[in-house]
């Protein structure tokens, strides 16, 4: 049985062109053929394209939880416009003549069959014989000699800024630390490299002295910091590779630069069985430093309480390749949830999952995970953000009492009369504050929010910019 | 304070990073703290640290001085991090939250666009506005305060949109974003905020519209005092806006108290227009339904014109019957049609070489419509030298039967009199409207009716632009004719050849498309990148049949994306055009009118 919906569609088009270029060409008739199988696996056509042979495409729903998608069309974007146009018609209501399945979709099947069995069938003697990941031990003393070295020289640029002082950097300067950042590429140390690159942005942004100044000072302070906790603690890792295992307690590995992979994930035992998330807010930014977009969801884990966060790279390049992101509406059931290494907002990644529509239930879930004490909230928040490798941004998803005005500013307030003062974060460019007087009186009592915070030097005050608010029937989303 | 002490030391931390970190050491002013620091330290382990930290950085044999600062700016953010106020002290007033909105659970892909179309700037935007109108996104209230703030754009078509189909489909939810928005000092936007809050709220805001028209902006008070003219018992209020220093100011002023319409207003404008005034009178005395008022102009460009003619002809009095005359356009009151008969019986008046004069006079007679005036306007032909001869023609061409017409005016076409056939095809060209208006507008039906007689005379006159607009039946001269003028230059729009291709399938000449196939070649189409839009409609009108061969003919031949690209979209349409359509010329055409947007 095929079930294919609009929303589905959607969501697998890569961005919101593809959308629009496969619903134009089931507006324009470019089907002449619509085809489906007779056992409603499998549904094909025709579409006309500008060489004189039509592409053909189709959509195998031998396995209807990951359709396959087939294009004769050269178009590096997957699926193509003419496959999202395909399954448009599909669910536009177009009609489909039932037919044969063509030759060379029974061939694919076939040889998909068997690329399947020899999977199972390495995954079987895999799981007879359990085997520890072999890693090269003298290539990672190598590498982590090398590290070592690309930390020495980043110690001495940075050294070498703050003795001269800012004062003195002018253009030649920056330009000649951005050739040396350069320089770091060569040890593995891709994290600290970007930072090296987001202080450069700073220190390059066409902005008054002053208020660089103030940009760069806190790169410097990070940096510093990135730079001690790493030699210390690769160091210790290189001297003894048996007894220290990978920082798993903290983000440190990913701030230097490592991509963890599932499999060690998998094998330092970051992972959660049969978990359920439930997507709370989304933003997709662009990241200048690592030449990236990053699609970000926070997502809270409906059986603890955790806020979560996904993050997927989009390097400029390769952006329109890869599927910009969305807000989700479902509920993500996973079998096996990798949680990345960090602190209180733990990135998490799923390979397989299956989707359910959210009940009412589980939005009285989310609210009761809320938290309810201020005091514990901001110990929690302040806990986190003095630490210098932290991430200075963290969300927590708060309950309320009521949302308050004070003097032409919003505030949150609990049980015990405990505020959280509600402002935008500028750096975000996305206001939402300004959405709380447009809210029902319902919604703005006794409820629970997620919140980003954020601590403002100037008027040292621990500021919280409110991003959704889960009520009884659903998430009201104040970004997207 | 210890907090203020911190800060202290932070601005010293500051100022030695942008300094450099080799003048830390001995710095005076960092030692300056160290005791006050250190006493703190008694009682507060942290301090005592950064105690500690501040002699490391300012101790003259320390190594590496930088990291030394370094590391006490680590720990004094640290330390700052941890001291963030939550509470504010203040009036605390619970949030009242507003109506209820649709929570439509519309994604980031689809709001986004949205979002930066209303808060960017750049090419593009509108269509994004008009296609999420179209999909019902407009329904989340993400986009409200977005909208609001976009009256402010300064692109007229993506505000005028916002304000007549965005806004208002919140309603009274709108009604706090808009009031809070609202600047009575500001521009074009503001006016368009007023404006909405006065569609939802009506008279009960009038206090709003009173101190928006008495104390706003320019641009602001005229739009509120534009308003007001709703409002009858708002009379003495306009009356002395009427009065108001600023031009700007007593034109909205006039224009509002026409809508009131009361004795007192009409009053009002009527003195506006004896008065220095008299230019911004004139579209208000041209809307008024004041028969009184219109009365006292007639006898005032009576008396006008009794003073042009005894008097000099001065500037100033040819400029007071001008206005006055022009603010009788429009009305059909009688006194109007005696007092044009007069001026245009007039040889001084019409010998007094003032067209602006003249003309307007002419036009009020042939725009009155009644059968006298017609039939005098006609019998003006010959008089004056023919110097009104276009607006008798124009008057015939209204008033006479087709035939009658066509015998009364024939010989000035063919006469010697080669300034009067100049004259009287050049408004023919103004009124009979061309072929692709004539295919295209829904005003086609009450075009003029022409005698018939007149095709022949324009193809002997070889008047292809006239006989391509009154071709009406595929006969073998006019065919023959309009074919004759189809081998002319097939350019990107507004040619001959073009206008006559689309008489011919107008009329309904059968081998039209074959014709037309046969002339399209690659070199008509490779020296453009663009059609314009009467040779897009040229090949709209191919039947369905031809879809193929000119997708083909534009992947093939043509080498400009642009043109491939129209020419495709084109192949697209015809293919998709129902078949039933293809020969019925009328439905045709409302289907593909139905189609455009």
């Amino acid at each position: 049985m095929i079930t294919l919906t609009e929303a589905y569609v959607d969501s697998v088009a890569l961005n919101a062109g593809a959308i629009k270029n496969g619903r134009d060409l089931v507006k324009k008739n470019s089907f002449p053929l619509l085809c489906r199988s007779e056992d409603d696996t499998l549904l094909f056509g025709e579409c006309k394209g500008s060489g004189s042979e039509p592409y053909r495409c189709s959509v195998d729903f031998l396995k209807p939880e990951s359709p396959t998608f087939r294009c004769s069309c050269p178009s590096r974007q997957f699926p193509c416009k003419h496959l999202l146009g395909l399954m448009y018609a599909y669910v536009l209501g177009k009609p489909f003549a039932p037919a044969a399945i063509p030759q060379d979709i029974v061939d694919k099947r076939g040889k998909a069959e068997k690329r399947e069995e020899k999977k199972k069938d390495a995954s079987a003697q895999a799981s007879d014989q359990p085997r520890k990941r072999q890693t090269n031990k003298s290539a990672l003393v190598k590498k982590i000699a090398a590290q070592l070295e690309g930390i020495e020289l980043a110690d001495k640029l940075l050294a070498g800024l703050v003795q001269s002082g800012l004062g003195a950097a002018d253009k030649k300067t920056a330009q000649t630390l951005g050739d040396q950042a350069q320089q770091l590429g060569n040890y593995y140390i891709p994290g600290i490299q970007a930072s090296f690159f987001a202080l450069l942005l700073e220190l390059n942004a066409d902005q008054e002295r002053e208020t660089m100044y103030t940009g760069v000072i806190p790169h410097l302070i990070a940096i510093y910091s990135l730079v001690k906790k790493s030699r210390d603690y690769l160091k210790s890792r290189m001297d003894n590779l048996e007894e220290v295992p990978m920082e798993t307690g903290t983000a440190l590995e990913e701030r230097i630069g490592h991509a963890w992979q599932l499999a060690e994930l998998r094998e330092y035992g970051l992972t959660e069985r049969d978990a359920e998330l439930l997507q709370l807010s989304f933003r997709s930014y662009a990241e200048p430093s690592r030449a990236e977009f990053v699609d970000e969801g926070h997502w809270i884990q409906l059986s603890s309480g955790h806020i979560h966060v996904t993050r997927t790279y989009r390097p400029y390049r390769a952006a329109k390749h890869i599927r910009e992101e969305d807000s989700f509406f479902q509920v993500v059931r996973s079998k096996e949830l990798f949680v990345y290494p960090g602190e209180l907002n733990t990135r998490v990644r799923w390979e397989e999952a299956s989707f359910r529509e959210p009940l009412p239930e589980d939005f009285r879930r989310a609210q009761d995970q809320a938290r309810r004490s201020y005091a514990d909230v901001v110990k929690i928040v302040k806990n986190q953000i003095k630490n210098p490798l932290s991430d200075k941004n963290p969300v927590m998803l708060v309950a309320y009492r009521e949302v308050l005005r004070i003097d032409g500013q919003y505030a949150l307030v609990d049980e015990q009369n405990k505020q959280i003062p509600l402002v935008d974060i500028p750096r975000l460019g996305h206001a939402t504050t300004q959405l709380l007087s447009l809210l029902t009186q319902n919604d703005l009592r006794n409820g629970a929010m997620l919140v980003m915070f954020r601590h403002d030097f100037e008027t040292n005050r621990l500021t919280a910019q409110p991003l959704s608010i889960v009520s009884s029937q659903g998430v009201i989303r104040l970004m997207y | 304070m210890s907090i203020e002490l911190l800060y202290e030391l932070n601005q010293e931390v500051r100022r030695l990073f942008i300094a450099g970190g080799k003048l830390a050491q001995g710095d005076m002013r960092l030692e300056r703290l160290q005791p006050s620091l250190r006493k703190m330290g008694e009682s507060a382990p942290v301090f005592a640290r950064v105690a500690q930290a501040v002699e490391q950085t300012t101790n003259p044999k320390a190594e590496n001085p930088s990291a030394k600062l370094l590391e006490l700016a680590t720990l004094l953010q640290s330390i700052l991090y941890t001291q963030g106020q939550t509470e504010t002290n203040g009036v605390q007033v619970p949030l009242q939250g507003a109506s209820n909105f649709k929570n439509s659970a519309i994604s980031y892909r689809k709001l986004s666009p949205v979002l930066d179309a209303l808060t960017e700037k750049g090419q593009g935007r509108l269509e994004i506005i008009r296609q999420a109108h179209e999909d019902g996104l407009f329904l989340d209230y993400r986009l409200l305060i977005p909208a609001v703030n976009s009256l402010d754009e300064s692109f007229a078509e993506i505000s005028d949109f916002l304000e007549s189909r965005v806004i208002p489909l919140y309603g009274k939810a709108a009604l706090p974003v808009l009031k809070e928005r609202l600047r009575l000092d500001g521009g074009k936007g503001d006016s368009r905020r007023l404006r909405l809050i006065h569609s939802l709220q009506g008279q009960s805001d009038m206090m709003l519209y009173l101190e928006a028209a008495k104390s706003g902006s320019q641009e602001v008070r005229t739009t509120a005092i534009e308003l007001l003219g709703d409002y009858p018992i708002q009379e003495q209020f306009l009356l002395e806006q009427a009065d108001d220093r600023r031009k700007e100011v007593r034109r909205a002023a006039l224009l509002a108290l026409t809508r009131i319409g009361t004795p007192k207003a009409s009053d009002r404008m009527y003195e506006a227009l004896i008065s220095k005034d008299r230019q911004i009178a004139i579209e208000p005395i041209a809307q008024s339904r004041d028969e009184s008022l219109i009365i006292r102009v007639i006898q005032y460009a009576a008396i006008v014109f009794d003073k042009l003619k005894q008097t000099s002809k001065d500037e100033e009095t040819i400029e007071q019957l001008l206005t006055s005359l022009e603010a009788l356009r429009g009305h059909r009151t009688e006194g109007i049609f005696e007092l044009l008969r007069s001026l245009l019986s007039d040889k001084a008046f019409v010998g007094s070489n003032n067209s602006r004069l003249l003309d307007t006079a002419a036009q009020l007679l042939v725009g009155l419509h009644v059968p006298e005036a017609q039939a005098f306007a006609v019998s003006l032909k010959d008089m004056h030298k023919n110097k009104l001869l276009d607006y008798s023609f124009i008057a015939a061409l209204q008033s006479l039967p087709p035939e009658e017409a066509y015998e009364q005016f024939v010989d000035y076409f063919t006469g010697n009199n080669k300034a009067a056939a100049k004259l009287l095809l050049g408004t023919l060209h103004h009124f009979i409207p061309t072929v692709y208006a004539r295919l295209t507008d829904e005003g086609q039906s009450d075009s003029l009716a022409m005698d018939p007689r007149w095709l022949n005379l324009f193809m002997k006159m070889d008047e292809a632009e006239l006989v391509s607009r009154l071709a009406y039946k595929p006969d073998r001269q006019t065919v023959n004719y309009l074919k004759s003028k189809c081998e002319g230059r097939f350019g990107y729009g507004n040619d001959p050849a073009i206008h006559a291709f689309l008489a011919l399938f107008r009329i309904g000449y059968k081998e039209a498309p074959e014709l037309l196939a046969r002339t399209i070649t690659p070199e008509a189409y490779n020296s453009y990148y663009y059609l314009y839009e009467p040779h897009v409609l040229l090949l709209k009108m191919l039947p369905g049949s031809y879809s193929e061969w000119l997708e083909r003919f534009a992947v093939e031949e043509i080498r400009s994306d642009s043109m491939r690209r129209q020419l495709r979209e084109v192949a697209d349409f015809i293919r998709t055009k129902p078949i039933e359509l293809q020969e019925d010329q009328k439905g045709w055409v409302q289907w593909m009118r139905s189609k455009m947007f």
